[in-house]
């Protein structure tokens, strides 16, 4: 099927009732979370699991990726109106955003951060419709060696990229594959790490997990803070328009911000969030007035608003093409594929054609329906801040523990969700990153199967993940990811040592 | 902070050690025929590996900065929800969702400082209903009636 037909297909596929209605409700549901300080859109997905078990697939990851991309849109409205970001993504907005406002030009960030947004989304899912079927394709070939090597590459360029100290991610993505390995093995079905509980025989599910190191965690830190009520800048629907010249300095940074938020969105890590903050670098980089950033620069808010919606969109392209998920977020999609019991990897998009192509059709009736709630509701969206803390923390633990009891009628997924929430918040406190747990214990069960697989097929030989031309390329890109950046710090400090090369 | 940092990463240590023992006692087969204690054992070897890395990279470079943990209202706060969520484990395979429900509910609304006893209870009441009618009658999602049937 080639791209147009497929999105045509797609279309047919996502403008039914229910799917339609999943559309909306997760582009709302998202919008929401996004809003509100606290459970964010991988603890959003998870909460939502349990209820999407009743659905048809498509229509569960209709919905759920709804819900992801959707957040985008309602952190920058915080930002920019409140100066608290709903989520992480919307940090750099709420730089230039909040002193747009205080300016009395909130309706101007509003309004050119939907746009950017609703641009950078279709651009990305453009290239999404054109990569994805295109890795699906080449990934066809690829055997265990080769799904251990990526599988490795992403857990690794993950501790690399996170921002957090090497030794600290790496101990913390160990502790995430530690997590995995606990239940039946993959291959043998032997009993490991149990402690003497059956129920963990079934494994720490994913769920529990999530909910409680976003979710549970964060109502803590908030139950920590309890501030009273934001204060809120105004702003009318007839402000909603931007002058002239800020259309003018935005088109630029929307379009580069779109290229490369999608780019980013391709490599482990929490690309959202970084591709923020290297749009922000490049738009003051690349600006003839460096000194109005910090002060309300448009760009400022047009570049990174962009580059986050098309890195969702990129960080889409290994789930859906590999069934390998890079980001805490897209871990959380394809655990709900799983669920739904969908075989994911480089086959799902010729074998479920409805649940890819219902995807991509859905993002673009999404993202112009974001746009479109976006514009008239800021003043609706903004209200719900006004709601008691005490209110909104008490629904939020309750739909949280229901959430995580539902999946399973399980009293031990409820026990993990507290020690994961106390755990998190514990984490978070010695600024620990816990996005690579997430990611490591969706990886986990596939690194140890196409581990095992490999030396199987290899008849012991560890030169097997080396030998094979595609999984030594990945296996040489891990080594750069690994040894490059201390190398070039030795360099770096080698040459400020030397009087001469130092100018 | 660097003290906490230092206690972290040995607790963190010793949890790898605990964990690389654990490897052991499985079989790791040899590698041509891995065992399910084969990837355990590299996995626990990472750990040992990486938290080795980290007190050393601690003691190396020490982290500046403090460790703002809460006192106070703002810990009493933190442990009151901690409670709330501890109590509604304890509760729901007794006297099920509802009234499990209500308790957390309660518990935090009275920790975050809502003072007004016909609000407190009006709201616990109207959440832990709509929870109910939410996941039970919607949504199918069969919860534990307890002691209500």
């Amino acid at each position: 099927m080639n791209p147009l037909d497929g999105l045509f297909y797609g279309f047919s596929v996502c403008l039914t009732t229910a799917n339609f209605l999943a559309v909306i409700g997760g582009a709302i549901i998202g919008t929401l979370i996004g809003i509100l300080p606290g459970i964010g859109p991988v603890g959003a997905i998870a909460l939502l699991l349990p209820i999407t078990l009743g659905m048809r697939p498509e229509t569960a990851l209709i919905m759920l990726a709804g819900i992801y991309y959707g957040s985008m849109y309602g952190g920058s409205t915080t930002s920019i109106l409140v100066n608290v970001p709903g989520e992480s993504t919307s940090v750099v907005t709420a730089i230039e955003g909040y002193q747009m406002a205080k300016k009395g030009r909130a309706g101007a960030a509003l309004a050119i951060a939907a746009v950017g947004s609703f641009i950078a989304g279709t651009l990305g899912l453009v290239l999404l419709m054109l990569f994805a079927p295109m890795l699906a394709n080449y990934a066809l070939s690829f055997g265990p060696p080769e799904y251990f090597a990526i599988a490795l590459l992403g857990l690794f360029a993950l501790s690399r990229i996170t921002g957090a100290p090497f030794w600290q991610s790496l101990l913390v993505l160990g502790f995430g594959l530690a997590l995995a390995t606990v239940g039946l093995d993959p291959v043998s079905f032997v009993s490991r790490y149990t402690i003497g509980i059956i129920q963990l025989a079934q494994g720490i599910e994913l769920v529990p997990v999530v909910m409680g190191l976003f979710g549970v965690a964060e109502v803590l830190c908030v139950a920590e803070q309890a501030g009273g009520l934001p204060q809120i800048v105004q702003t009318k629907f007839r402000e909603l328009f931007p002058s002239r010249p800020e259309w003018r300095h935005s088109w630029g940074p929307i379009f580069r911000g779109s290229g490369l938020g999608f780019f980013w969105g391709l490599i482990p890590g929490p690309s959202t969030v970084l591709s923020t903050f290297a749009s922000y670098k490049l738009e003051k980089h690349l600006s003839k007035h460096p000194e109005e950033f910090g002060k309300g620069a448009i760009e400022g808010v047009a570049g990174p608003e962009s580059a986050n919606n098309a890195a969702s969109a990129g960080a889409m392209v290994p789930m859906l093409s590999l069934g390998i998920p890079f980001t805490p977020g897209a871990a959380m999609l394809l655990a709900a594929l799983l669920m739904q019991g969908v075989q994911t990897g480089p086959l799902l998009i010729s074998a479920r054609p409805e649940i890819f192509w219902g995807v991509v059709a859905s993002m673009y009736i999404g993202n112009a329906a974001l746009l479109i709630l976006n514009f008239p509701l800021v003043g609706l969206w903004t209200s719900i801040l006004k709601i008691p803390q005490s209110i909104l923390l008490a629904l939020i633990l309750l739909l949280t523990m229901v959430g995580a009891f539902a999946i399973n009628n399980s009293m031990l997924d409820l026990v993990v969700l507290i020690v994961m929430g106390i755990l998190g918040y514990l984490f978070r406190k010695v600024k620990f990153d816990v996005a690579p747990i997430v990611v490591a214990l969706v990886l986990g069960p596939m690194l140890e199967t196409t581990m095992r697989e490999s030396l199987y097929m290899s008849r012991g030989e560890l030169s097997i993940f080396i030998t094979r031309p595609i999984s030594g390329t990945i296996i040489g890109i891990l080594l750069l990811f690994l040894v490059g950046p201390p190398i070039w710090n030795i360099m770096r400090r080698t040459n400020k040592r030397v009087p001469g090369k130092a100018s | 902070m660097q003290r906490t940092l230092l206690g972290v990463n040995i607790a963190a240590l010793l949890l790898s050690v605990l964990y690389l023992v654990g490897a052991l006692g499985y079989p790791t087969g040899t590698l041509d025929r891995p065992g399910p204690g084969l990837y355990p054992l590299f996995n626990g070897i990472l750990l040992i590996v990486a938290s080795i890395g980290s007190l050393v990279a601690n003691l190396v470079r020490p982290v500046e900065g403090e460790l703002h943990l809460p006192k106070g209202k703002d810990l009493g706060r933190v442990l009151g929800v901690t409670a709330g969520t501890i109590a509604y484990v304890l509760l729901l395979p007794y006297v099920g969702h509802l009234l499990a429900s209500m308790a957390v509910v309660f518990i935090v609304l009275h920790t975050m400082g809502l003072t007004s006893w016909p609000f407190k209870i009006g709201f616990t009441i109207a959440i832990a209903l709509s929870s109910f009618y939410l996941f039970d009658k919607l949504l199918n999602v069969p919860l534990p009636r307890g002691i209500i049937g």
